[in-house]
């Protein structure tokens, strides 16, 4: 088995792709390219923070029906979709509360990204609202989507139905990772969970078969005004959820785990859990305490814990 | 019921990838970025472990296509709506030299970018105060931009902040550099 690896910067954060496979180096460079660049694309066409991208242009369209690209629409269909599960818990028009807190920077450029309207201070997933069959959608509120937590998990998963032919890979898109077969030394992969409290190390590392893990966390990105404010708000009250400091969960596609992590943590560690057991879906919360609070099934796929 | 909840949330996930395959959405960027298959082993796009001497290998690689796997030939309408949203590859650029610069917490790093009959033909570091020395990062990352004609270089291992610098600073130049 030959094993390949290749990190870019996308997606705001550094992207590793693993490759373990018995297939001719140029091959499997050929695909990872094509990961890549599958990435790149979602990147593309649902970043808040290119002024060119179509989620940003789409902004600036209140009240038409706008034909977008089928990614986008995709994306804001299944953000819309996990909305009205969550009841709002999770919601893609949390993007200029994120602006106000000064989460407005293209991540490679510097440049700030400007509003152009006056916004409005009370919007939801409500005031978007899409016709499938023309694949259109209309924006009924001068907002801003915020696409991330979807987008990101999206982006993955594209990258993987890229690199499907090969037998194992792993793609880390820091905090979305998905796994396929086996890593390189022929066991189920393993996956860390950060300590949220010491950067660098873990706290939990799991052993999962095929699957995305995806992990949302107060300490990953913090406001550039306010360092008390990260950017996991309540879409609801444009709070900071407080008891539990970071909250994964584990899903057959990325897109699935982010969205759900991603509420799941905003629910906080009662409602987050539930949410996720509602769901059936599989996940742990971890505490200020540093306690683990995990679904019915979580248990099994624990690999070794860290001694705090 | 929670099955039937988390089973509809997976077929969801599905039917998107799957009409977003559908409507062939890598045909403008994996066909100007792939590299046919008859010269794939001219190109090492693997970072650091290979610094090939080739500065020249550029490809025409706007012209290749041979390796999408996307079943594009049967999109719908709609489909070159969608493809017009790549540009990435298909930025013209001005002939000149264009300066840029990129900076985090860990330095600072600026480039003078040559563009020649619209193609980047020479990226020289001209400041480098970065944690690393600078031959980290040259010649690796400036023979990269020459073959990838794009600032989205690899990360070199170890030297993120440095590598994000400079991919910062030929974006920069890139930007001027745009017609």
């Amino acid at each position: 088995m030959g094993k390949l690896v290749q990190s870019q910067l996308c997606l705001g954060t550094r992207v590793t792709i693993q490759v373990v496979s018995t297939r001719p180096k140029d091959e499997v460079d050929i695909q990872m390219e094509q990961a890549f660049s599958a990435i790149r694309f979602v990147e593309q066409v649902c970043s808040r923070f290119d002024e060119e991208s179509p989620v940003r242009r789409l902004t600036a369209q209140v009240g038409n029906p706008v034909t977008v690209p089928v990614i986008l629409f995709e994306a804001i269909r299944f953000a819309l979709q996990v909305s009205a599960l969550t009841g709002g818990a999770f919601d893609p028009t949390v993007g200029q509360v994120m602006e106000k807190h000064g989460f407005n920077r293209h991540y490679l450029t510097g440049q700030e990204v400007e509003l152009a309207f006056q916004v409005e201070e009370s919007v939801s997933y409500r005031d978007v609202v899409i016709d499938e069959p023309h694949r259109t959608v209309l924006l009924l509120k001068p907002l801003v989507l915020d696409l991330g937590a979807v987008a990101k998990g999206l982006a993955v998963d594209l990258a993987a139905k890229e690199l499907s032919d090969c037998e194992g890979f792993s793609i880390d898109a820091g905090g979305d990772i998905l796994v396929r077969g086996q890593n390189p030394q022929q066991e189920p992969w393993r996956v860390g969970i950060a300590h949220p409290l010491r950067k660098g190390d873990t706290l939990v590392s799991l052993q999962v078969p095929d699957m995305a893990v995806c992990t949302s966390g107060n300490y990953e990105r913090v406001s550039p005004l306010d360092e008390t404010i990260h950017h996991l708000l309540d879409p609801r009250s444009g709070t900071l959820p407080s008891d539990v400091l970071s909250s994964t969960v584990l899903a057959p596609y990325a897109m699935l785990a982010d969205a759900f992590s991603t509420a799941a943590f905003i629910l906080g560690r009662e409602k987050g859990l539930q949410l996720l057991e509602d769901v059936g879906l599989q996940g742990v919360l971890i505490t200020p305490s540093l306690d683990l609070h995990m679904t019915s099934q979580m248990e099994r796929y624990i690999y070794a814990r860290t001694n705090n | 019921m929670a099955a039937r909840i988390s089973n509809r949330l997976i077929t969801l996930c599905s039917l998107a990838i799957g009409s977003i395959y559908a409507a062939g959405y890598l045909v403008t960027e994996a066909s100007a970025s792939v590299v046919p298959n008859g010269t794939a082993t001219s190109i090492s796009p693997q970072s650091g472990t290979n610094p090939s001497g080739k500065t020249s290998v550029s490809s025409g690689s706007q012209t290749g296509s041979a390796t999408n796997s996307g079943p594009a030939s049967t999109a719908p309408k709609g489909q070159t709506h969608q493809g017009k949203t790549s540009t990435a590859h298909k930025t013209q650029y001005k002939d000149g030299t264009f300066q840029g610069t990129g900076t985090n917490i860990y330095g600072t790093v600026s480039v003078a970018l040559t563009v020649k009959s619209g193609r980047i033909t020479a990226v020289n570091i001209t400041q480098c105060t970065t944690h690393y020395p600078q031959s980290v990062i040259d010649p690796v990352l400036p023979q990269m931009v020459i073959a990838k004609q794009s600032w989205q270089v690899d990360i070199l291992t170890g030297a993120t902040a440095s590598t994000i610098d400079f991919a910062q600073a030929v974006y920069n130049a890139l930007q001027q550099a745009k017609l």
